[in-house]
């Protein structure tokens, strides 16, 4: 194992590996242990705090508020994928009105807490004599917000395509419209479907503010457990931890994968796009800097599906590969001077 | 209208004094456990190696609304009792820690091999190299994401509400209560982050350029 | 041949299962020039970069100078001071100046005042040619010139002996000569090289010894003459023939 900062390890390296990881695997189990044994003694591992989870009708109850979170997600998501296109476009227009007026709303929604948004979509709507419940409160606050994000990313979808598409539709004579509609953006939604699913996964993590406007997701729903008197049940919070983990997971891996795919199928082509783009929203940029370190590594002609576990591979493997790609280059030249 | 802000001042300036202290305590925290854990993920040991992928792993996958009522319920039976502000700035300083590690780390991994062996083969050590060539290069490719890191976890301030903390959005909560003036209330507090949000924005622009001027 | 710089005794190597240098035995006096040829994945560059363990080895050892290669530590870092490497792809210090990348090495590491190595790294890049480039960042420079600051770089921490590792692979046609210029200056002023290059010109002109390398193994020893006219081994001939036709 070689990276940037660990080279290969020596004889005494080697040594004091085995030494942390039996001191940090001791160290973990008796913090786990301590753990397990405050819980213990607090009374939070009997049986009974966690019986109710074994009742199939108080899970049901739970994973409705699973399903109402994943509804809230998708209208949200459908809307905001709708709005955030036309922001986009705005954004670009040559009209500097309506640039401007897309700007302000984006950097607007951009720069305040979700949870002020969803106040807004509630109260305020409330205020105007607008009582559209929970759910439509709920989802019209992230579409406001997630529209102004996912305008950012459909902006740089855009404009990373290749300048040649344009000109090219332009010499058939398109105009500007039927360019978009045909050329312009079946290519950029098509490149933004991992960017796109990556949001889902955060939209479904944003959905849970709606707890606060007494929305029933999951935790409201893990609040109101069945079978609980009291409102802070730990156990309840950490199923629904579960829950989250679960779904959370499996979104961010589909998007990771789809990625990966359309990487490969068109190198150098589909990684521009979400470049640069939704950085605001916390887990869309980590989920770049994931993509921005498998770049960076398809740059060094390193196959990107290798680096997901760059840490256990092998130095030489990618050596050998690696010259693969001169070789031809090199072996003209060789040639060429062989000759004179 | 302006009646309502001269009026309300007091209110909101002392939510935004929470708000400020909750992401000042929460993004130091935040940074602290970032290098920690970025340092547990590319070091040689297998376990904290894998202890670091669980913690990036569940902040990750979690909302932060879970976490803080984790944090607030749970913690306390495990023997510490903090008040709400305390936790909430435990819980956004742990959750904005995985990602700030994960930030790191990609930092670290932006830093080419070879640039580290040319490093190696003049004869500098694990310490020197460190300091001469792999952080001054990953800074530069870690400002910008880190600065983006510093609004959200700023943004995320707002969720401490939750366990009754009084920061901004909640001062405008109450507000909306107290004066039912809902549109004054819920701007305020709007106008006061997008205005932090500017200048934070800008001061991380301005040490992008900084940084990057010299390649 | 006791007093060799460089000896490499038995050495091996394997990644995972591939066995990258089998059997290797290689001595490389002062002042010698040795140029490894071989196919691509022959472990010509595997056994270049286990001279100053950029790549570690199972079995054998290698010493420098009668000194056993110490496998970590502040031991290692002192020897590899002593053992000057120029990349294929350069690897010059990207945020630092030309003038700072060859500073870096005598400066952090042999300690040296800063004035000092700076006279001194001037000095370095006025004998390859980029005096003029001295403030300017890698980033700035052509290929050919970076491969040169390269090799400034390495020459200012005196090494006993210097490795190039298929240092005009990466570069545009025009610019190989002048590193290779550069490289044949230093072959004449007594320097001991290894050289991993399919340079046949460099090696007729400068190489003391050629050492054919096939699947991890020493093949085939010659002088450069002998070698090109009549590589003793089926492997080596079949490697030239590819190499010179067309």
């Amino acid at each position: 194992m070689s990276s940037v900062l660990i080279e290969e390890l020596g004889p005494r390296g080697k040594a004091r590996v085995r030494v942390a990881t039996i001191i940090s695997i001791l160290v973990g189990i008796v913090l786990l242990a301590l753990v397990v044994w405050k819980l213990g003694t607090a009374g939070q591992l009997t049986w009974a705090k966690w019986e109710p989870f074994t009742v199939w009708a108080n899970l049901e109850f739970l994973l409705g508020g699973l399903v109402n979170t994943i509804k809230a997600a998708l209208a949200a998501m459908v809307f905001s994928i709708i709005i955030g296109f036309f922001f986009a476009l705005g954004r670009l227009s040559r009209n500097a009105v309506v640039r401007g007026l897309c700007v302000a709303y984006v950097e607007f929604f951009r720069s305040i807490p979700l949870l002020l948004a969803i106040f807004m979509g509630f109260f305020g709507l409330l205020a105007a004599g607008l009582d559209v419940g929970a759910f439509t409160s709920l989802v019209v606050a992230l579409v406001a917000y997630n529209s102004a994000v996912l305008s950012e990313i459909f902006r740089a979808g855009i404009k990373s395509l290749d300048k040649g598409q344009t000109e090219a539709a332009q010499a058939i004579g398109m105009r500007y419209w039927p360019m978009m509609r045909i050329v312009i953006l079946p290519q950029a939604v098509r490149r933004m479907v991992p960017a796109i699913v990556a949001q889902l996964a955060t939209l479904s993590k944003d959905v849970s503010l709606g707890f606060v406007i007494g929305y029933e997701e999951v935790v409201r729903r893990g609040q109101g457990f069945p079978g609980f008197s009291d409102a802070g049940n730990f156990q309840a919070y950490v199923v629904v931890g579960v829950v989250y983990f679960i779904l959370v997971w499996m979104l961010a891996r589909l998007a990771r994968y789809l990625e990966l795919r359309q990487r490969t199928s068109s190198i150098g082509t589909g990684a521009a796009a979400i470049d640069g783009a939704g950085l605001e929203d916390i887990a869309a940029l980590s989920e770049e800097a994931d993509a921005a370190e498998v770049e960076a590594a398809a740059a060094r002609g390193e196959d990107p599906d290798r680096v997901v576990d760059s840490q256990t591979r092998a130095r030489g493997a990618a050596e050998e590969q690696g010259t693969k790609l001169n070789e031809a280059r090199k072996g003209d030249r060789d040639r060429r001077r062989g000759r004179d | 209208m302006l009646e309502f802000y001269t009026e309300y001042w007091p209110d909101y300036w002392d939510g935004t004094l929470v708000t400020l202290r909750l992401v000042v305590i929460s993004f130091t925290l935040a940074c602290i456990i970032g290098v920690i854990i970025a340092g547990f993920r590319v070091s040689p040991v297998p376990p904290l190696r894998s202890f670091a992928s669980g913690y990036v792993a569940l902040f990750r996958n979690m909302p932060l609304l879970v976490v803080f009522f984790l944090a607030f319920f749970g913690v306390g039976d495990l023997g510490f009792v903090f008040g709400p502000f305390p936790t909430a700035a435990v819980a956004l300083g742990m959750y904005t820690g995985a990602y700030m590690a994960e930030v790191i780390r990609s930092g670290i991994n932006s830093v080419s091999s070879g640039q580290a062996e040319a490093g190696r083969a003049i004869g500098l050590g694990f310490i020197p190299l460190l300091r001469e060539i792999v952080i001054p290069q990953a800074v530069r490719t870690v400002i910008a994401p880190i600065g983006n890191l510093f609004i959200a976890n700023f943004k995320n301030t707002a969720v401490a509400l939750t366990i009754s903390v009084f920061e901004l959005t909640y001062i405008s909560r109450k507000l909306i209560n107290e004066t039912a003036r809902t549109w004054l209330s819920l701007l305020g507090a709007a106008i006061i982050y997008t205005v932090i949000l500017l200048f934070a924005g800008w001061v991380f622009r301005t040490l992008e350029d900084r940084y990057a001027i010299k390649r | 041949m006791a007093d060799a710089l460089v000896e490499m005794r038995g050495v091996n190597k394997w990644y995972g299962e591939l066995h990258a240098l089998k059997e290797i035995n290689l001595d490389i006096a002062e002042r010698e020039v040795v140029v490894v040829i071989g196919p691509s994945g022959s472990g010509k560059s595997t056994l270049i970069r286990t001279i100053n363990r950029l790549e570690s080895i199972q079995e054998g050892e290698i010493l420098i100078d009668g000194e056993r290669l110490p496998e970590e530590g502040k031991g290692l870092a002192k020897l590899r001071a002593d053992v000057g490497m120029v990349f294929q792809s350069f690897n010059l210090f990207a945020h630092k100046t030309i003038l700072e990348n060859v500073t870096l090495g005598p400066v952090k590491v042999k300690k040296m005042g800063k004035s000092d190595a700076e006279e001194k790294a001037r000095g370095l890049l006025e004998r390859v040619g980029v005096a003029h480039q001295a403030d300017k960042y890698p980033a700035e420079l052509s290929g050919g010139q970076q491969q040169r600051v390269a090799i400034a770089r390495a020459l200012a921490m005196e090494p006993k002996v210097m490795l190039f590792d298929e240092p005009t692979s990466a570069l545009d046609p025009e610019m190989i000569n002048e590193v290779l210029q550069v490289m044949l200056d230093l072959a004449e002023g007594g320097t001991t090289m290894v050289v991993v290059t399919h340079e046949m010109g460099f090696a007729r002109s400068a190489a003391d010894r050629m050492v054919f390398m096939d699947e991890g193994e020493i093949v085939e020893e010659n002088d450069p003459e002998s070698f090109y006219k009549g590589a003793k081994t089926e492997r080596a001939r079949d490697f030239l023939s590819k190499i010179i036709t067309h």
